[in-house]
């Protein structure tokens, strides 16, 4: 079993151990990731958070659920020359525009109807499509949490391999990746999204016998991923950087341990929890990031939804129909938060006095 | 430390040049931004062959990938690299937008650091209480905004055009035109581009202080006798806020390379982020690379100066 | 913005200025608006009384080049046509009246051989240049000598001249067709064949003389010198443009056809948000908005603007091609049921209500317009056609531009609907603007059907088959005709009207005919023609407003109350 990195901590079980030691059957010992959970248990207010966020998660999957029996439509169908009942009032869904009897008019997409029409509409149309708001959002947060969290699983995965290596090796290995971070600083994040995304939108990834077409969720997944992996690789880097000085590594390598062996046994275990932190802190950036590049057109591409899309797509209509990219904000910033919240739990609970800094 | 700069500059140079090849190699392998596509859009739609053929010429793309960057590198230094699809100057263009970021950066870099500083002493004292856990809260919820979002919601509630309009809607007017109306029209933007940071700084902030507050030196200090307040100012603040400063900056130094391109659009204020946006929209080498080459210059040499602050504050690291 | 434009093959010219001149000044009902033009004319001639000190006009970024060689938008000639003037010019009026061409810097209109090849003009005397330098005949030949020099967008209308092919592969010597006369001021040019639209060509900006030391690269920043009644002062791109009078120019030269313009100055202040140019606009620092008004505050015009605003619509058709070459467009009943299956009246929709629903390739703007109702909506029958043609679920990729003014993601959302409602297997594919017209227009894309539009470059109907339908013109890249368009009958029957030197009512009604020839096969679903709004500030007189039809909303005959 991989000792722990940290000094022998003062817990509240020592009271309980030497208690039991004196008159109590033999003490059981308990892994530290038992001992986080617990800790991790009494934060409610983490708790709280999580569960909100796997409340999101499980709406969006049930996308199809909803369009199909509350809404009774896909999220990509137009219904511009259609009428609902809201309340019993006939309603155009996209109304006519123009110049109507002499007068300039706009055309509107409808605003939400809050179930008044049997569950069609409930957030509104967006408009010019007719399409309908809440189908979109759920539908937009489906690809926006699969681009998150996948960028989010291959960005923390890059990382750690990155960062084992350069912290083992040292040398030449870590020269070479921490110059590559180096020049992954110097760009702007934004700016290196929205070059590699809108370059990539054009004909998609056709190189290295890979092929992935423009319009699919793999570009903005692999864009997001590979820009930040930077910013998770060198913390990690540092952190594996000061274990290799650890007498325990030096002695796994003196055993005549492989360096696989001692990467995946001894280094990898010690950064577990940093790794973990990161990946539920990654996670909420990268959702943002979406956000923003497919704000700048750079992101997901249409027709697919994506909170981003919804939020550029509603601000034609933000004076008239503010829900249209109010939603998708609020979204965003309820999954966001929740993330944040239970980043922040967990990261108490793996290690109340850990020193992990995310520099984003 | 002589060494140490001049092994800094080397690497900064290099750094630099390595992000304009990158660049390059996305724009021109990428098709698009292909030889023959280049040239058919400086054309335009009438484009006869022999027209194409002529710009293909005169631009050099008929030349291979390594002349072309070349020339390309040659004319940034030169000063005389221009845009594809307007026919303009970069470097001028660039130097209209510094005024408008320059503005941004410095306005929000100040209230972020003011504020995020603020935020993180106050939530460290009063670590546990119930006004920490709402200032945790707020300033989670000021990351968790995506920040052109806030800027759109901040212009539909609070600008002209929108619900109530006390504010300007966006744009940027020169300090050197009217010094009030700059300051007015730069609040909306400063304020959102600083939520974003002082969440963050406040969070770390409080972090640092609280484990510093855990170090055997301030135990030390305490059982000394000095009083909290002193500990406080004179040691446990020293060292949480130098983390702080790195990160500060760093971000400052991105924001001054134009890397505020959401705040600086959605506000359309012209800066250098929104320039590079709509270069890279518009497929346009030349700028990307000017822009690229400028934000670079700006994170590199702040992260030069933050390694030699850092080692002026702690006598134990050496620069290396 | 993006205009089209496409090849000036050789034909006899189109005096379809003076024709419909002779039209005009026949008909009483034409003499009203010309009432009003030379009225217009003569005070503003006369000056005091309606000229004014400055006209602030809030812009879009659409404003590529402030170089008449070199600019190709709307925003860029709207400010030039009152700034460089050509040998021939349009009418300062509204309607189709507007689409008349009169001499502008030429003392009369060409006299042209009878064999329509070669066209001879005399400049006027006495016309100098805002830096007080003469205007001289050779400067008409130098100029279009440096479009080729620096590769404008526009030599594509010179391909007809004699020796202008040649001069653009050397881009030595001259071009030999061209031959002019600095003592006498006369410019005689030889076609290679004669060109109905060679004088439409001849008013556009790109042959607007400049002075024959003009550098030959990009003049934008440093404004060349101008012959119209307004000059350049300075251009600082994405922020200003500062127009004012030119000291040298004399609207008594020109006979009413370039009125002296009201405003003393233009300053055009640069926007990046229509929402801000509105506003600017409606509490008075900014006397025109440029910029279509955002949707969502159209209600907000009409009830406290109505009398500020002006509905206008400019030649235009947005349309669907469909690639002949490619299934399954290439058979004439699924290209036809997809004119059946699209709903015009939710495409109106799509684009505001702010827009006319059309079958027609031509705008209906345009006298050779004869509306087209062969394709009323009927889904039934579309299925129907689909069924025949034996192409059910077959894979269709739609391409579309991420323009958003021209709302080309919401109208290909909307096909790909449709599309799949008729059973086929839609997939919609948006690109970068920057890159559309590039990729469709590369064969190698094998695009089988997108969104497109065209916008007029001057009132001429082979400004519209020439370009985009006729198979002659078929490129391998850079193509126009997405539709590989090619029927034998119809590119003979264009060349033979490209030879008519005037629309006449006979030739008029021969593009009619063949408008309707050419969408029984259904190469296109044009779809709408979309309107604009002008917008102006409270202090603005509306009735002096002109809108020309090729150049849009005049800025020079406003004036304020």
């Amino acid at each position: 079993m991989a000792e722990r990195a940290t000094e022998t901590e003062f817990t509240l079980d020592a009271p309980a151990q030497s208690a039991a030691e004196e008159h109590g059957p033999a003490i059981q010992g308990r892994s530290p990731w038992y001992l986080a959970w617990r800790r991790l248990r009494k934060n409610y207010f983490a708790f709280f958070f999580l569960l909100l966020f796997l409340l999101i998660v499980v709406a969006c999957a049930l996308a199809p659920l909803y369009a199909s029996h509350v809404a009774h439509t896909g999220p990509n169908e137009n219904h511009i020359l259609e009428t609902v009942r809201v309340n019993g009032v006939p309603t155009d869904v996209v109304s006519p525009g123009g110049v109507i009897n002499g007068k300039l008019t706009p055309s509107l997409p409808i605003g939400p109807t809050w179930f008044g029409a049997g569950g069609r509409f409930v957030l509104g149309a967006d408009g010019p499509n007719g399409r309908d708001e809440a189908v979109r959002l759920l539908y937009g947060g489906r690809n926006s949490l699969i681009v998150g969290i996948g960028s989010s699983i291959f960005c923390v995965f890059f990382s750690v391999v990155l960062a084992l290596l350069a912290g083992y090796f040292r040398g030449t290995t870590d020269f070479v990746i921490t110059r590559f971070f180096d020049v992954m600083f110097a760009f702007p994040v934004v700016l290196l999204g929205i070059a590699l995304g809108t370059a990539l939108s054009i004909s998609g990834f056709q190189h290295f016998g890979i092929s992935i077409q423009a319009g699919s969720l793999w570009i903005p997944t692999i864009v997001i991923s590979y820009v930040l992996i930077p910013y998770v690789g060198r913390p990690l880097r540092g952190q594996v950087l000061s274990l290799r000085e650890k007498e325990f590594v030096e002695a796994a390598i003196a055993q005549g341990a492989s360096p696989l062996r001692v990467m995946f046994s001894e280094l990898l275990p010690n950064i577990a929890s940093s790794v973990l932190v990161f990946f539920t802190l990654i996670i909420a950036n990268n959702i943002v990031l979406e956000a923003a590049l497919s704000f700048l057109g750079a992101g997901v591409q249409p027709p697919n939804p994506s909170w981003g899309t919804l939020i550029s797509n509603g601000r034609d209509f933000i004076v008239t129909r503010p829900w249209l990219s109010l939603a998708p904000g609020i979204a965003i910033v309820l999954t966001v938060l929740s993330l944040n919240i239970f980043g922040d739990g967990l990261r108490d609970a793996l290690d109340p006095r850990a020193k992990v800094k995310v520099e984003l | 430390m002589m060494a140490f700069f001049v092994r800094r500059t080397i690497g900064a140079i290099l750094v630099c040049i390595a992000v304009t090849f990158i660049v390059f190699i996305i724009f021109i392998v990428v098709p698009g931004g292909g030889r023959l596509g280049t040239a058919e859009r400086i054309a335009g739609k009438n484009a006869t062959t022999q027209n194409i053929i002529n710009i293909e010429h005169e631009w050099g793309f008929d030349r291979p990938i390594y002349v072309q960057y070349w020339r390309m590198m040659k004319r940034m230094f030169n000063g005389t690299l221009v845009s594809y699809t307007s026919q303009q100057n970069v470097v001028t263009q660039i130097e209209e937008g510094i005024p408008a970021t320059f503005s941004l950066a410095i306005g929000a870099g100040v209230i972020w650091l003011f504020f995020g500083i603020l935020v993180g002493v106050f939530s460290a004292i009063k670590a546990g209480k119930l006004s920490d856990r709402v200032i945790t809260v707020l300033a989670l919820i000021g990351i968790s905004m995506p920040v052109f979002w806030l800027g759109i919601v901040a212009r539909y509630y609070l600008a002209e055009g929108g619900l109530t309009s006390i504010f300007p809607d966006g744009e940027y007017v020169p300090l050197t035109d009217n010094p009030l109306q700059w300051f007015w029209h730069l609040v909306l933007p400063w304020t959102v581009l600083a939520v974003l940071f002082i969440g963050f700084y406040g969070r770390v902030l409080r972090g640092n202080i609280l484990d510093t507050k855990h170090e055997d030196y301030v135990r030390t200090a305490k059982s000394k006798g000095l009083s909290s307040r002193r500990i406080m100012r004179k040691h446990v603040l020293r060292t949480s806020l130098i983390p702080i400063v790195t990160l500060f900056g760093l971000d400052f130094a991105a924001v001054l390379g134009g890397g505020a391109i959401l705040t600086e659009t959605v506000f359309d204020l012209h800066g250098v982020g929104q320039y590079a946006a709509q270069s890279i929209g518009n497929f346009d080498l030349p700028p990307i690379m000017g822009v690229t080459m400028y934000g670079a210059f700006f994170i590199v040499w702040f992260s030069v100066l933050v390694d030699l602050f850092y080692a002026y504050l702690d006598p134990r690291i050496r620069p290396t | 913005m993006n205009r089209k434009n496409g090849w000036k093959l050789p034909l006899a010219a189109v005096a379809l200025a003076v024709g419909l001149a002779l039209i005009a000044s026949a008909c009483g009902g034409g003499g009203k608006k010309a009432a009003t033009t030379t009225a217009s004319t003569t005070t503003s001639s006369a000056g005091a009384s309606k000229s004014f000190a400055d006209f602030r006009i809030a812009y879009d970024t659409g404003i590529d080049f402030l170089d008449p060689g070199l600019s190709y938008t709307v925003q860029g000639w709207a400010i030039m046509w009152n700034v460089y003037l050509p040998l021939l010019g349009y009418k300062h009026v509204n309607g189709p009246d507007g689409a008349t061409l009169v001499p502008y810097l030429a003392q009369s209109m060409p006299t042209v051989t009878s064999d329509g090849k070669t066209y001879t003009l005399t400049l006027r005397k006495g016309v100098k240049y805002s830096n007080g330098q003469p205007v001289k005949a050779s400067d008409f030949k130098a100029t279009i000598e440096r479009d080729y020099k620096i590769d404008s967008p526009g030599v594509g209308f010179f391909g007809g001249i004699v020796g202008a092919s040649d001069f653009a592969k050397t881009q030595k010597g001259n071009i030999s067709g061209i031959v002019t006369n600095d003592s006498t001021g006369q410019i005689t040019i030889h076609l290679t064949s004669p060109q109905g639209d060679f004088e439409n060509i001849l008013a556009m900006e790109f042959a607007a003389p400049l002075p024959a030391s003009t550098p030959a690269k990009d003049q934008s920043t440093t404004p060349a010198p101008s012959t119209g009644p307004y000059m350049i002062q300075s251009y600082s791109p994405n922020k200003q443009a500062i127009v004012v009078r030119n000291p040298y120019f004399d609207a008594s030269m020109y006979g009413g056809n370039v009125p002296a313009g009201n405003p003393d100055k233009m300053t055009i202040d640069i926007f990046g948000d229509a929402s801000v140019a509105l506003t600017r606009t409606l509490n008075g620092q900014e006397d025109y908005d440029f910029y279509q008004p955002p949707n969502d505050r159209l209600g907000e015009l009409e009830s406290k603007y109505a009398n500020q605003i002006k509905l206008y619509t400019p030649a235009n058709t947005f349309y669907f091609f469909m690639n002949t070459r490619e299934p399954p467009f290439n058979n004439v009943k699924v290209r036809q049921a997809v004119n059946y299956a699209i709903n015009r009246k939710a495409l109106v929709r799509i684009y505001g209500g702010l827009a006319t629903p059309t079958e027609n390739v031509l705008p209906p703007t345009y006298p050779s317009y004869a509306k087209i109702t062969m394709y009323p909506y009927n889904l039934a029958k579309a299925k129907q056609l689909v069924a025949a043609s034996g192409t059910k679920g077959a894979t269709v990729t739609i391409w579309g531009s991420n323009n958003e003014s021209r709302r080309s993601p919401e109208a290909t959302a909307y096909l790909q609907q449709v599309l799949k409602s008729l059973g086929y297997n839609a997939q919609l594919k948006i690109i970068n603007a920057a890159v559309y017209w590039t990729t469709i227009g590369n064969q190698s894309t094998k695009a089988q059907i997108g969104f497109a539009d065209w916008f007029q470059d001057y009132p001429h109907p082979l400004d519209w088959f020439d370009v985009l339908l006729n198979g002659e013109r078929i490129t391998q890249t850079h193509n126009n005709n997405y539709a590989n368009f090619n029927d034998a009958a119809i590119n003979s029957k264009i060349d033979t009207l490209k030879k008519e030197p005037e629309l006449t009512n006979s030739v008029n009604n021969q593009w009619a005919q063949l408008d309707t020839e050419v969408m029984k096969q259904a190469p296109w679903a044009p779809y709408i023609n979309q309107q604009g709004i002008d917008t102006f500030n409270s202090d603005i007189d509306l009735s002096c407003y002109v809108f020309n039809v090729n150049y849009q909303f005049d800025f020079s005959t406003i004036c304020k109350k």
